[in-house]
């Protein structure tokens, strides 16, 4: 008798393979019901009734053509700008060390998870009417296209810092200095070694800022005033203005083409681009500060200017009574006026706001880990196109994801209006792709050597998920939990569309308050950005405490 | 204690493993010897059961074949070591221990590998030489019926590598260990194991002590395999 053990132990493969699939298969149904069928709803009323001619006819139009440019270069000079000034940045964090390092890394990032309209609101409050520099020198720059390519750089600074300096740090410094005794000068030296081999990141960098910047609504909204919408912005209004569904529905179709369009550009690159890389632990490749003090101070100084002053500002605002300075604003939150704008006290929104981001953290982290389990492990052809399609709620746009909530599920067979899983279910889905991009890397990185060495000594195969899995990956799921949280605190573009006029969360109100006239609408929306900018700090500073080997970055 | 028949592996167009059998006597050092790529560390595998393979493994008596990692009874030192860096020393050293008396367990092999009062240090504290005692205490606390090493000394430098290998063969001795280690040295291979089986190409050419294998090679490779790096080594520092 011939005792062969291929087949046993080749079933045994099959059925990993088959519990990793069976993990996705609840992810995968969260987003056929609260993505695929939202979206496929917005396709059959955009071209259902009249079809393409109706779609001609919108793109026609003189005025939709000038948002599409405008939605365009703008993102582009976004992308740019941010490159230039962030790439510095990264270089300081990556390269140098300087005491303080780990604090100043972690304030940097605080922008980036600040909600669209608390930025939209600290430029206001610098550049707006009756904001700083009108009160010093006469000047408002709000509703202008620097004010808004300004907030587009606060706001995404920090993901070029932190995609490409998390790179920077690990590559080798050895192979510059090498290229250095090669008769390299220092510029050479950069960008014909060290460049080329940061090309991922910064690609990378360059692609999220693009459709963050793309899809930009909330900033958009507050600083752009009448003359400067983006396709995001223009979608909003042609829904919840002209009440012109049909229409709304070609421009998201078309952004969800555009989007799909990058993001599968950006992949066919990325393919090409992939080469090994010879990394490094971060330590050995810092140098002092000494030497470099200029190009130190200077960067220094761009944050300070860039990041500090707008969140100073905001402060200050929200104190300033015109008269001096007082709580006047901050008291008003608690008041509930006959002709309020929001119908309730402002200071409702902000338990509104901490009640629905904690069930849509519990929701990310359960379809993201999920996803970001089944994802780690040597991706097949079914698992890559489910991580492309992971990344698609964040670039297709929030205003997209909350129309197509209201068009969608506000009937049978799925008539979620008045389940109070609505806000959450799509702050969810906007976090859930930040859940898999930070946990999915820390468990792909870990040794597959580790889980063997555990099994020869004796682990079964839940000891060696509890004893080794585990403790390798928590830290990254206290990470995602954070992530999660604060964006669903600071999510605009969808909650706008379906939260009820007398439940706002923080970001709504703020929107609303600032849409009114009079300074105490003005100064409690001020009050109201600094209690959230506050909130979503926190949870991003207690986070950064808990720090992550090897981290997935943004 | 262990027998190895008709052991195949193949990955996609490549026999990485080509019908090998062998035995290994209780309480014997055997030392796979071959060239990298040679198959010796997938053979190591297949027995750890960490990759499929055609034929039969048996330990002590017990067909292993079907039987999963974690209930084969075997060691492997891995060549990296593979330490757990969230666990410390001691946590390493008693991962494969079960009930009562671990603690003292892990001090007994902490200091039977010259690292007593280590339990408490971190992995990333450790030097290369540190890091493989630890991999071999971890290894031997669970008292494998028999204990794999991949290539034990590897990256350690040569006077170190001298002085492990007489010591390492001290103790396994002394404890009566079964083992399998694989190596590319044959310096190395003859210092530590009683027997030397030489592997080419995934087939295992011929087996013996060294006198057996200098004074009869069964082949030109095997002569030159062991031949080509006696005489490199003549060469003075």
């Amino acid at each position: 008798m011939e005792i062969n053990g291929f087949g046993l132990v080749e079933s045994r493969r099959t059925r990993s393979v088959l519990f990793r699939l069976a993990l996705l298969i609840g992810p995968v149904l969260f987003f056929a019901v609260f993505f695929g069928y939202p979206v496929a709803s917005i396709i059959s009323r955009g071209l259902g009734e009249s079809g393409l001619s109706r779609a001609q006819a919108v793109f026609e139009d003189p005025a939709i053509q000038e948002i599409l440019w405008f939605t365009l270069w703008q993102a582009l000079a976004s992308t740019v700008l941010t490159l230039l000034i962030a790439l510095p940045g990264a270089y300081i964090f990556a390269r140098l060390h300087f005491r303080g390092k780990a604090l100043l890394r972690a304030l940097v990032t605080v922008p980036f998870v600040l909600p669209t309209t608390v930025v939209g609101a600290a430029f206001l409050g610098l550049l707006g009417q009756n904001g700083i520099t009108d009160q010093w020198f006469g000047f408002t720059g709000d509703r202008t296209v620097f004010a808004i390519l300004l907030a587009h750089v606060f706001f995404n600074y920090a993901v070029v810092v932190r995609t490409v300096g998390g790179l920077w740090a690990h590559l080798d410094p050895r192979q510059a200095e090498a290229a250095r005794t090669l008769g390299a000068g220092p510029w050479r030296a950069f960008t014909r070694v060290t460049l080329p081999q940061l090309a991922p990141a910064v690609g990378a960098a360059a692609l999220l800022v693009f459709l963050f910047t793309f899809t930009s609504f909330g900033v958009v909204q507050i600083l752009g005033g009448p003359q400067y919408a983006t396709l995001e912005v223009e979608i909003y209004r042609q829904t919840a203005q002209l009440l012109d569904l049909p229409t709304a529905a070609i421009l998201s179709l078309l952004q969800l083409l555009t989007v799909g369009a990058v993001l599968g550009i950006h992949a066919y690159f990325a393919r090409r681009r992939a080469r090994a890389l010879r990394l490094v632990p971060a330590t050995q490749s810092t140098q002092s500060v000494r030497g470099r003090r200029w190009f130190f101070g200077l960067n220094l100084a761009a944050m300070i200017v860039l990041l500090g002053a707008p969140l100073a500002v905001l402060v200050e605002r929200s104190f300033s009574t015109g008269d001096g300075y007082g709580l006047r604003y901050w008291r008003e939150l608690a008041r509930n006026d006959t002709d309020s704008t929001l119908f309730v006290p402002a200071i409702e929104a902000v338990g509104n706001s901490i009640y629905f981001a904690a069930l849509a953290t519990l929701i990310a982290l359960i379809v993201g880990s999920l996803a970001a389990f089944a994802l780690s492990h040597r991706p097949g052809k079914f698992t890559k196109a489910f991580d492309a399609m992971l990344m698609l709620p964040l670039g297709v746009s929030a205003v997209t994801v909350g129309f197509g909530f209201l068009i969608a599920l506000d009937e049978p067979p799925l008539d979620l209006r008045d389940s109070p899983l609505l806000i959450p279910l799509a702050q969810a889905l906007v976090a859930v792709p930040f859940v898999v991009r930070t946990m999915a890397p820390v468990l792909s990185s870990i040794d597959e050597r580790l889980r063997e060495a555990a099994r020869v000594l004796g682990a079964s195969p839940w000891r060696v998920w509890r004893t080794v899995d585990l403790p390798l990956v928590w830290r990254s799921g206290l990470v995602a939990t954070g992530f999660a949280f604060a964006i669903s605190l600071g999510e605009f573009g969808a909650t706008v569309f379906i939260a009820r006029p007398d439940q706002p969360t923080v970001p709504v109100a703020i929107y609303r308050l600032l849409g009114r006239p009079g300074e105490l609408n003005y100064g409690q929306a001020m009050a109201l950005s600094v209690l959230l900018a506050a909130l979503c700090a926190a949870a991003l500073l207690l986070l950064e405490r808990i720090r992550l080997p090897r981290s997935g970055e943004m | 204690m262990l027998k190895l028949s008709h052991v195949s592996v193949r990955f996609g167009q490549r026999q990485a493993v080509d019908d090998v059998s062998f035995t290994i006597e209780n309480g014997e050092i055997l030392a796979l010897l071959g060239p990298s790529g040679s198959g010796k560390s997938t053979l190591l595998r297949v027995i750890a059961g960490l990759t499929p393979s055609e034929g039969q493994v048996v330990l002590a008596g017990r067909d292993i074949t079907t039987v999963p990692t974690h209930r084969r009874g075997v060691g492997l030192m891995f060549q990296d070591h593979a330490l757990f860096p969230h666990l410390d020393v001691g946590g390493n050293v008693a991962f494969g221990l079960s009930g009562a008396g671990k603690q003292e367990r892990v001090d007994e092999l902490l200091e039977l590998v010259g690292l007593a009062g280590a339990a408490k240090r971190k992995i990333n504290t450790l030097s290369g030489g540190e890091q493989q005692r630890v991999a071999l205490a971890r290894a031997l606390a669970p008292e494998p019926k028999l204990l794999m090493l991949d290539e034990p000394l590897g990256q350690l430098d040569r006077q170190l590598r001298d002085r492990l290998v007489i010591e390492l063969r001290e103790l396994f001795k002394r404890l009566g260990t079964t083992v399998l280690a694989v190596t590319h040295d044959h310096d190395e291979a003859f210092a530590l194991a009683d027997r030397a089986a030489i592997m080419s190409r995934g087939k295992l050419l011929q087996s013996g002590t060294a006198d057996q294998l200098k004074a009869a090679p069964v082949d030109e490779f095997v002569a030159d395999f062991l031949g080509a790096t006696a005489s490199v080594r003549r060469w003075p520092q």
